[in-house]
């Protein structure tokens, strides 16, 4: 990995804790594990950037890419909801 | 009897036919005659910026024509929650009694869960956070692929209309305060005025892509601090290059945090209204 592949990865879970400390509501194991089972597939449709290799789809196994950077903002938001504490507020 | 509706549809007919006529004439005869100007240039240079041809010319080149349109989405929207949304945003130092007399108070849009149907009440909130990380991911490669900061901005203020909708304020998941919107546009705008500042320092030049620098007149150090955690390595048919598209990414998450702050405060402020007394 060069720094132009692994930079949008570190700030889009950077932004990923900043909005995810904003969502609050009805948000218990159930919403979770949703939203982490239709993001990974979300990942794998949107795909990676063009000219990036990811660490299963350049690596590992070619064929099948995720894309880092949605992941990445993905889990981000979730742990900015752990840290805000998101289904209690 | 005149039937009005037929009237008015033979008349949308005749000036469509009008438009469509003068439009195919002007192409017509346009033939032979158009001047590549500076896209000539642009698009050979382009390719060193960034893989997105859209963004370096956007956010590069015609970088202070977007701050300018940045400035008025922000001013645009600071203007019509204050202005507009009189007697909805409450300030401190004005009473009630200060509102236009007359004007129809706001009812806040509020909608109980209960009389949610069943997939929406399941599926809101993780399409909601979906749409959020959705945001997150179109502005990270906006150098890269198809996006960019205003995409991004108006993609995360859908997925914060589509959990008003839904849920309203109080079963609101995304639970952006007025504090926060406020701050994100302020500081995306500040940002984005902030990122011209090493271009004019370095250089001369105000908005100048130091981290790509194009015309070879920014200080090493200054480039590499801009460029290199964005440099790509571009694997063409012409062969291998390596460019960076030093400023915009950077720039393109200030005009996210602008948009998304602005159009989110202008749903917020006309959906809900708010009072500067109330919890931030």
């Amino acid at each position: 990995m060069i720094p132009g592949e692994l930079t949008p990865l570190i700030v889009s879970f950077l932004l990923g804790i900043l909005f995810g400390t904003q969502v609050g509501g009805h948000v218990d194991k159930k919403v979770v594990a949703t939203v982490v089972f239709l993001g990974i597939c979300a990942a794998y449709v949107l795909g990676p950037f063009p000219f990036f290799k990811t660490l299963i789809g350049g690596f590992l196994a070619p064929r099948l890419a995720f894309s880092n950077t949605f992941l990445g903002a993905l889990f981000g938001l979730l742990v900015g909801m752990a840290i805000r504490g998101g289904g209690r507020r | 009897m005149i039937d009005i509706k037929a009237l008015r549809g033979i008349i949308a007919v005749v000036a469509i036919g009008i438009v469509a006529a003068a439009v195919s004439i002007a192409l017509v005869n346009m033939t032979g005659k158009v001047n590549p100007g500076v896209s000539q240039l642009y698009n050979s240079l382009a390719y060193l910026v960034a893989p997105n041809n859209l963004a370096t010319w956007v956010y590069d080149w015609r970088g202070f024509d977007t701050l300018i349109e940045s400035l008025v989405i922000y001013v645009g929207s600071f203007g019509s929650v204050l202005a507009l949304g009189r007697g909805i945003v409450k300030l401190k130092e004005y009473s009630e009694k200060e509102t236009y007399e007359g004007a129809a108070e706001p009812r806040p849009l509020d909608t109980s869960e209960v009389s949610l149907p069943v997939i929406l009440r399941l599926f809101g909130v993780p399409a909601a956070i979906l749409v959020t990380a959705y945001a997150i991911f179109v502005v990270t490669g906006s150098s890269t692929s198809g996006g960019g900061g205003f995409q991004c901005g108006v993609i995360l203020s859908s997925a914060y209309l589509l959990a008003a909708i839904l849920y309203g304020r109080k079963y609101m998941p995304l639970k952006f305060t007025p504090r926060f919107m406020v701050g994100l546009a302020c500081a995306g705008m500040a940002g984005y005025t902030l990122l011209g500042f090493p271009g004019l320092v370095t250089t001369g030049y105000f908005l100048y892509n130091v981290g790509a620098d194009v015309w070879k007149i920014a200080p090493p150090i200054v480039k590499a601090i801009f460029g290199l955690p964005w440099m790509l390595k571009l694997e063409l048919a012409e062969g291998v290059f390596f460019s960076s598209p030093g400023t915009i990414p950077p720039i393109n998450v200030s005009e996210a945090f602008n948009v998304a702050g602005c159009l989110i405060l202008l749903f917020f402020a006309f959906l809900y209204g708010w009072s500067e007394g109330e919890k931030k």
